[in-house]
């Protein structure tokens, strides 16, 4: 049996913006398990602060899998400073994944920032499918997108200060094109809870089924310690598991408290 | 080639000091995806409880300078799911396996060891009356010797298993609280569980999780946890389980060295999933270094 815990080497770690990264790791053996949705364990060997990081299996190339992150803190400033070669260890991969249903005709992607991390997974799948996918990505400005264009997807972009594509929220650039996707449609979604909170709500509505990648703090990313709960609306079961249960979730499942 | 194992009483003799903390790795079992269970001396399941508990609201979890703290609300699936579900499994163990109980009530914790007395696969049992992350129950039993005292003579009457009495690092004199498990009839003690801890998010001014007050562990506690440690050699006889921030190799010859028996590794597992690998080589290479022909030999020769 394949434990997943184990070390792995840092191929490339490519700067995209100011704070936005690409990192990719030597894996074949999540290159070879993991479906879009899945996550991984990085860990810092630090006794100051214990707890490894969860990041999504942004896409696979090869026997490498590419994790994309935005630097927030100081895990994710000292993960910026990693060279090619580099060992580090990771588990993975963790987590369901996003099922995709064959009775629909569009399938939506909606990015909210850094939340367009697992989206690539899922796209490349879609896309090596033959299905029409629908790629909209949100972001505050320019330099929070990663990309600007796509060619395996009708691509829509939004931004915040409308410093690039369409000014103001993802959600509601959605509603403005909604008309011009094919139905029965599905949408998948990853990004802060408020946009999250707001596309369930807009899902509802529309009667269109969402899929979401939730995050939350964890512990050991394993099911082990249960530290990251988050609440259920579904019969006998207060709370999900984001690590064991999810990431992945169907909207109707869950309760977003923002 | 040095002899790891460790006697804690003439029923249970552990290959090697190194036990797993409650609720940290499972059920024990789910851990043998990341790392061969069969390298600890033995495992201590999750707190197992009458009724499925769905475990505190949501924030449950937040990092802290060295360590956590927790308020998982003793989430777990019941006695009857245990049996029902994880029992063919753990049958198949061949290290010593510890289940963790917590009652609200002592009916409770009688009614739990009604149910596993008779399963010879489990070897004893731990006693949790420190868990500071529910109303009832836990450490409201832990904290006042006359009630521990209590609990513990009537648990002992009810089970030949093996029997630790798992302590609250929260009270003024652990000497007193540890001398009334003895005299109650424990096999062991095993200390400490987590301190009262809370963390406040200076942005929202709300607490980083839900009750407020949780549970803290890790590196950070380790050298308060050993002082607990010594304090309780110094009263009692029985053998001591040390609990508290060990990561590595070093930290368990520290508490072997201060009076423990063995040891439990529990918040160390997620910074790193495969410690116990490391620390058997350790050890190995310690008793190599330091001459000894048996690790044990070292328990409680701290020059104090």
């Amino acid at each position: 049996m394949t434990k997943n815990y184990f070390k792995t080497t840092v191929q490339k770690n490519k700067q995209i913006s100011d704070n936005l990264f690409t990192l990719y790791l030597k894996s074949p053996h999540i290159a070879r398990e993991s479906k879009p949705g899945q996550f991984i364990n990085i860990y810092f060997q630090n006794t100051l602060k214990i707890f490894p990081r969860p990041f999504s299996i942004s896409q696979i190339v090869d026997n490498q899998i590419l994790i994309r992150y935005e630097v927030i803190g100081t895990q994710t400033k000292k993960m910026s400073k990693w060279a090619p070669g580099r060992e580090i260890k990771i588990m993975g991969p963790l987590g369901n994944s996003f099922d995709i249903p064959s009775e629909v005709n569009s399938h939506i992607l909606v990015a909210g920032g850094i939340g367009i991390a697992p989206l690539f997974f899922l796209r490349d799948n879609l896309y090596d499918k033959g299905e029409n996918i629908y790629f909209f990505s949100g972001a505050h400005t320019e330099t929070k997108h990663y990309i600007k264009n796509d060619n395996k997807s009708k691509f829509y972009l939004a931004t915040d200060d409308g410093s690039l594509g369409y000014h103001g929220n993802v959600v509601e650039l959605l509603k403005e094109n909604i008309s011009d996707i094919p139905s029965p449609s599905i949408i998948y979604s990853c990004g802060p809870e408020p946009m999250l909170k707001s596309l369930k709500n807009y899902s509802q509505d529309q009667n269109i089924e969402l899929k979401i990648s939730m995050e939350k703090i964890m512990g050991c990313g394993q099911g082990l310690c249960q530290g990251c709960a988050i609440e259920a609306k579904a019969p006998e079961q207060a709370y999900w598991l984001v690590c064991k249960d999810g990431p992945v979730f169907n909207s109707k499942d869950i309760i977003i408290n923002v | 080639m040095c002899d790891l194992s460790t006697e804690l009483n003439p029923k249970i003799t552990l290959k090697n000091p190194i036990l797993t903390a409650s609720g940290t790795c499972g059920y024990g079992i789910e851990l043998d995806e990341i790392v061969d269970i069969d390298n600890y001396g033995g495992i201590i399941t999750k707190s197992l409880s009458l009724n499925p508990r769905a475990g505190n609201p949501p924030q449950r979890i937040t990092e802290t300078p060295a360590g956590m703290i927790n308020s998982i609300g003793l989430a777990n699936i019941g006695v009857d799911a245990f049996l029902e579900q994880k029992a063919e499994e753990l049958k198949n163990y061949s290290g010593t396996l510890i289940i963790n109980l917590a009652g609200k009530t002592k009916q409770e914790f009688l009614a739990l060891i009604d149910k596993l007395e008779n399963e010879a696969w489990i070897d004893g049992f731990e006693i949790n009356v420190s868990c500071p992350n529910v109303k009832e129950g836990g450490i409201a039993f832990g904290t006042d010797p006359e009630v521990l005292l209590d609990l513990t003579q009537t648990i002992r009457k009810a089970t030949g298993k093996f029997l630790i009495i798992k302590l609250s690092p929260n009270v003024t004199d652990i000497q007193k609280i540890a001398l009334q498990a003895q005299k109650g009839g424990a096999d062991a003690i095993s200390l400490v569980n987590t301190f009262y801890g809370a963390a406040i998010d200076i942005d929202t001014r709300k607490p980083k999780i839900n009750s407020v007050i949780g549970g803290l562990s890790g590196p950070a506690i380790k050298p308060a946890a050993l002082a607990k440690v010594i304090k309780a050699n110094q009263v009692v006889d029985l053998p001591i389980i040390g609990i508290g921030g060990i990561s590595n190799g070093a930290d368990v010859i520290e508490f072997m060295l201060a009076g423990a028996s063995a040891v439990e590794l529990g918040t160390v597992h997620f910074m790193n999933p495969t410690v116990i690998k490391d620390i058997q080589k350790f050890l190995t290479n310690y008793c190599k270094n330091h001459k000894l022909k048996r690790l044990s030999s070292i328990i409680g020769q701290a020059k104090i």
